[in-house]
């Protein structure tokens, strides 16, 4: 098995006296693509909150690269983590340019402002990202599927180990989720590892080599799209019919969800 | 790169701005010559050169400087382009602080210090309450907001309260303060309030990155490496010293806080480290010009430069906002 960069070690979260982790372990090794997917309220904001640093377990602890989290900084974190959550936002009008550079924060010099060596690494990244023409533009004035590639953006100038997802792409049109899945397998392809909660299942399925099923609070099922996204599996979970065909194209499991109207009574 | 270029012209403009508004102020109705010929000697005009004009052009330039470089920084950390200065409740703080010791006579034990001590007390005062009743909700934005508006007028309430005791008298002078004056102040304090407020608007033009990156919301700062808490408390204790002081050297002078940055964000981008120093240059010169105004408009009676800059700023905001939809 490959070198582990996350553990989980019976990590539990309570808020306001609600469990919403309950004692998970799990570990994610290098170069993983794992997809957490689960009803509403099972946990999967919690869980990328926890394994980023945002929020500390109040029982057992989360480790990376065989450290606990607590003993790293903020920066220090920074420099190997990026994380999108689900909703990023701010007030101000930022060229594409300068938003993208506040992920060289990590890495930059302290003082007054950022190098050419930092603006170097932004043009480069909109080249891969594919977003060289949103140049000079300013986020507000962007599609909601630009945007999303800009924020992807930011959190790729941190140059990080590991990349965590919350729901990216859960308010963009087809195209724009197939095209952001597309940038991010070749990126794991290229070594990075990525951890993302979906709401998509089928998506899970296509694109994650590694599917973790929550449910309040709990692994359910954990392994590769094929073992977890059985209709047994979801049936109990979702507590929704579902039918579980298999993929033409590439053979993987994908889900159709079955309306009341279809089913017969008893 | 034409948008450095761009960037750097309207900088420069700023700063002959700038410069014209304090030889504007230096030498209005006498004219530059005067200005020159009269500097070194001591009588007439270089007299009032040196008592008056000059010191009253360094308050200006100091107190409209910060207001300004005040204004970018709480707006980001609030999240909300429409805080100011007096956004955490320090007019209300403040003025209490002028209207206490005006009832209690401290004019007369304290000279010239009794109303910048006590207004700068107050305004600390309603800071130090707006900050331990936001700790307990981390420091969330809409809540300091909430809490700096509510803070605000209980301490106005007080004040009102305090104004139904005095005698008309002694409310003019008090009055003219809370409106933003210039003219008030003790030449003795220039000397002490040039590194008082430099330092601070110092250490603030160097946090432009971390400004722009607390500006995408706590939990994302967090994750490019800024630790909010840590910023959160020394960035609003700052400015709101720098509040404090300008409220305890020239009263209560809204929109230059609200106004300044907003118009200069709109010509040189979102960027702080830059908006900084440009709100900066742009505070100082709208206060100076301002107050060049309040002298001069109605002369011989001077207008309270906060009455000029309310006009003036309410006017250009509103103008801004109809013109943009």
């Amino acid at each position: 098995m490959e070198k582990s960069l996350f553990s989980a070690n019976h990590v539990v979260f309570c808020y306001n006296h609600h469990t919403a982790i309950d004692d998970i372990t799990f570990t994610v090794g290098q170069g993983e693509f794992v997809g957490v997917i689960g009803p509403n309220g099972a946990g999967k904001s919690t869980i990328i909150r926890l394994l980023a640093g945002f929020l500390r377990p109040s029982k057992g602890f989360v480790a990376f690269s065989g450290r606990n989290l607590d003993e790293y900084d903020r920066r220090e974190l920074a420099q190997n983590i990026a994380t999108l959550p689900q909703a990023t936002d701010t007030p101000f009008s930022f060229t594409v340019e300068e938003f993208i550079l506040m992920g060289r924060y990590p890495h930059a010099q302290k003082g007054f402002l950022y190098g050419k060596k930092e603006g170097e690494f932004v043009v480069d990244i909109m080249e891969t990202m594919e977003i060289s023409r949103l140049h000079g533009r300013r986020i507000d004035n962007l599609s909601e599927g630009e945007r999303q590639k800009v924020f992807l953006s930011q959190c790729l100038a941190q140059d990080p180990k590991a990349l965590l997802l919350d729901e990216p792409v859960s308010h963009l049109d087809i195209r724009h989720q197939i095209q952001t899945f597309d940038v991010l397998e070749k990126l794991h392809n290229e070594g990075l590892t990525i951890i993302m909660v979906l709401h998509d299942l089928n998506l899970a399925s296509e694109f994650c080599s590694r599917v973790i099923l929550l449910s309040k609070g709990r692994i359910h099922s954990d392994g590769d799209p094929r073992s977890v996204l059985t209709f047994q599996n979801i049936e109990k979970v979702y507590d929704t019919v579902v039918i579980v065909k298999e993929n033409p194209l590439s053979g993987k499991p994908f889900v159709v969800p079955v309306s009341k109207k279809y089913l017969k009574k008893e | 790169m034409n948008r450095k270029r761009k960037n750097a012209v309207i900088l420069a403009s700023l700063v002959c701005l700038l410069i014209i508004s304090i030889l504007l102020s230096l030498g209005y109705g006498k004219g530059l010559g005067a200005v020159f010929c009269s500097l070194f000697t001591n009588e007439g005009f270089g007299l009032i050169l040196r008592k008056i004009r000059i010191p009253r052009t360094i308050i200006a330039f100091l107190v409209g400087g910060s207001l300004g470089v005040c204004g970018v920084t709480l707006q980001s950390i609030l999240r909300n382009p429409l805080a100011e200065p007096y956004t955490l409740g320090i007019a209300g703080g403040a003025s209490f602080g002028i209207a206490l010791s005006t009832i209690m006579g401290l004019q007369q034990v304290l000279g010239a210090f009794a109303n910048p001590l006590l207004g700068f007390g107050g305004a600390m005062l309603s800071v130090a309450i707006v900050f331990a009743l936001s700790k307990k909700r981390s420091f969330d934005p809409n809540s300091m907001i909430l809490f700096g508006i509510v803070v605000s007028l209980v301490f106005s309430s007080f004040v009102f309260f305090l104004f139904s005791l005095l005698d008309p008298d002694k409310m003019q002078t008090t009055l003219m303060w809370l409106m933003g004056d210039l003219s008030n102040l003790d030449i003795a304090f220039i000397p002490i309030y040039i590194p008082m407020f430099l330092i601070p608007t110092s250490i603030l033009f160097f946090f432009g990155k971390e400004l722009d990156i607390l500006s995408l919301g706590r939990e994302k700062a967090q994750y490019l490496g800024v630790n909010p808490p840590r910023f959160y408390k020394g960035l609003f204790l700052i400015a709101s010293l720098l509040a404090g002081l300008c409220v305890s050297a020239s009263g209560i002078i809204g929109f230059v806080g609200l106004i300044v940055p907003h118009i200069l964000r709109s010509l040189l981008g979102a960027g702080h480290t830059i908006l900084l120093i440009a709100s900066y240059i742009g505070g100082a010169f709208f206060l100076i010009l301002s107050d060049v105004f309040s002298r001069y408009l109605l002369y011989p009676v001077e207008l309270p430069v906060g009455v000029v800059t309310g006009i003036l700023g309410g006017f250009i905001l509103l103008f801004l906002l109809v013109r943009r939809q």
